[in-house]
């Protein structure tokens, strides 16, 4: 699904001393499963992550997902595969913090509004969240709860691709491992891409790459 | 409610809001001003409207004898389609009377020779009239400035109660206008001006045909109230415009300071917004979606207050009571359109356009 050509990046190209992100390698990933991205901080996995969904564009090299290279396309084709085709979990939930828990989720839907609605209540049940919670507002949930909210704003529209940038950073144990479950689930039929520091949490990661110093370090294939 | 609306946002930031709205319903207290000035404009209208009907020449002071004036009196006279109503003229400071906050401004003031061209003039012009006291020394007034200067029929207009009034006068007619105006039936042999009417010319025509009739003769063909009444009146709009920019400038820097920071806490909501695939036109129409939703509670907001406002100092502050204070006006719109739009155009666009740069990668 994702083939990576030498792709770098470089922070602070006028400086003397060009501080490199991604150091100019290749990856290929897989259609499914889940593939762990591991490292320490600033060995440049976020900054793959950002990469590969359109986030930021590499200084060199390119990203083909389905056979084109995403560096390449337009503004709009980017948005249109960022709704339609991939979902987003970030380190904080970054809710809106004035829209109840069903709200948060229908912003990303697609389609009529009352459609959009019963899926993401939908959604929201199949990861364990009480109607009565629906229409909390974040203040008013979990940090879990929350983060659970995120993952199913990000898989409201069936994308093929959820990237996840440590999802669990600021969940306990318990909730950390929820939230791997789902993500596991969801990775039987589509690819999730979870960034982490913490290598317990890909417990049963069908590949793992390793990142350091922006360059890849060990490939790890289950 | 859809998540997006703006309706939703401003109902879960009632706070934030409200403080937005009010500032923008600030912007609508610009009508009450420019329907002050625009007042100011509204009691003259029907005079201006009279004297359109009708052309005033007057000798000058360089025509020896006045001999010119007569001369082209006599020809104009030669016209049968003409009507002339010597020693008639119209002035701006006739019997004063008592305006908003209490001012006191001159009435627009027509003089007549007698009763027969006071009459020939109200045909003309479509003024219904008792004519049955009409003498020389009679004023006939306006109902509204009657009712200010709280006259009633057979009163006398004192001269040393009003300054305005070179002699003693008695009310002898009331006419239904709500415009404050008066007409004065007042002989005077030493006077060289007169009206000039047509029943199958209008003003401009007439005005036309008489600078061709009078040629090079010393004898001036006056522009019309209108005309000079704008030219007076002018320096109000001018100020009234420029304040209304000033005033809404910094407002509009006022306003854009609070959205700036409201949007500022908002970056991260838009930025995740952009990241799940919103588009920079989703995004613009949100921020515009939003300002607007409240500008237009702003407006509903302001307009009932402007009316109410207006209610209030008609009924109760402006005594004697007479519509002092239009509810609308062309000059009170304008007015508030522009101090409005001055402040929500920069602020949707400034706002629309950084909102669009939102990265959340940059959290």
């Amino acid at each position: 699904m994702f083939k990576i050509k030498n792709i770098s990046m470089i922070y602070d190209m006028n400086t003397d001393e060009k501080l490199y992100a991604l150091g100019g390698f290749d990856l290929d990933l897989p259609d499914k499963g889940l593939v762990g991205v591991i490292g320490p901080s600033g060995s440049g996995k976020s900054t793959l992550m950002y990469c590969m969904s359109t986030l930021k564009d590499p200084t060199e090299g390119s990203v083909e997902y389905n056979g084109k290279d995403i560096t390449k396309i337009s503004g709009s084709e980017r948005e249109h595969l960022r709704r339609r085709e991939f979902g987003f979990v970030f380190q904080k939930h970054y809710l809106v913090p004035y829209m109840s828990a069903v709200d948060n989720v229908m912003v990303a839907g697609l389609g009529k509004e009352s459609e959009v609605r019963a899926k993401a209540e939908e959604c929201l049940r199949k990861l364990g969240l009480k109607d009565r919670e629906f229409k909390k507002k974040p203040a008013k949930l979990s940090g879990g709860q929350c983060q659970r909210v995120a993952i199913a704003r990000a898989m409201i529209n069936d994308p093929k691709v959820v990237f996840a940038d440590e999802p669990t950073a600021s969940l306990d144990h318990v909730n950390a491992f929820n939230v791997m479950k789902i993500l596991r689930e969801y990775s039987k039929d589509r690819l999730v891409i979870v960034v982490t520091h913490d290598r317990s949490i890909l417990e049963g990661a069908d590949m793992t790459v390793e990142l350091w110093d922006g360059n890849i370090s060990k490939i790890t294939v289950a | 409610m859809k998540p997006l609306s703006a309706f939703n946002y401003i109902r879960a930031n009632r706070g934030r809001s409200a403080l937005v709205i009010f500032m923008l319903f600030l912007t609508i207290m610009a009508t009450i001003a420019g329907n002050y000035i625009a007042s100011v404009d509204w009691y003259w209208a029907k005079a201006i409207e009279y004297d359109k009907e009708a052309v005033l020449i007057s000798g000058l002071s360089v025509d020896e004898g006045f001999a010119d004036y007569g001369s082209v009196i006599e020809d104009l006279e030669a016209d049968e389609d003409l009507t002339i109503l010597h020693r008639s003229s119209y002035g701006y400071s006739g019997i004063a009377w008592t305006c908003t906050m209490g001012f006191e401004m001159g009435s627009s003031s027509f003089v007549f020779d007698n009763a027969d061209d006071m009459k020939a003039f109200f045909d003309h012009v479509g003024v219904e009239c008792d004519y049955s006291n009409i003498h020389d020394g009679s004023v006939v007034m306006s109902c509204a400035l009657a009712n200010n200067k709280g006259l009633e029929l057979g009163d006398i207009v004192d001269y040393s109660v009003d300054h305005n009034i070179t002699g003693e006068y008695t009310l002898d007619a009331i006419i239904d206008d709500d415009s404050f105006i008066v007409f004065y039936v007042e002989h005077s042999a030493k006077n060289y001006r007169a009206y000039v009417m047509s029943d199958t010319m209008s003003g401009d025509e007439l005005r036309d045909h008489i600078r061709s009739v009078i040629g090079e003769r010393k004898v001036k063909v006056e522009r019309s109230m209108e005309e000079e009444l704008m030219e007076e009146l002018s320096i109000f709009y001018v100020m009234f415009y420029l304040g209304v920019v000033l005033l809404s400038l910094m407002l509009a820097v006022t306003v854009n300071s609070v959205l700036t920071g409201h949007y500022i806490k908002r970056t991260y909501e838009f930025g995740v917004l952009r990241a799940i695939g919103l588009t920079k036109r989703n995004i613009r129409n949100k921020v515009f979606c939003e300002i607007m939703a409240m500008d237009i509670i702003a407006i509903v907001l302001g307009a009932a207050v402007v009316l109410l406002v207006t209610f209030l100092l008609n009924e109760l502050l402006y005594l004697p009571k007479g519509q002092y204070l239009p509810y609308i006006s062309d000059m009170g719109l304008a007015g508030a359109a522009l101090s409005n739009l001055t402040v929500i155009v920069p602020t949707i666009i400034l706002k629309g356009r950084k909102m669009t740069k939102a990265d959340v990668t940059e959290f």
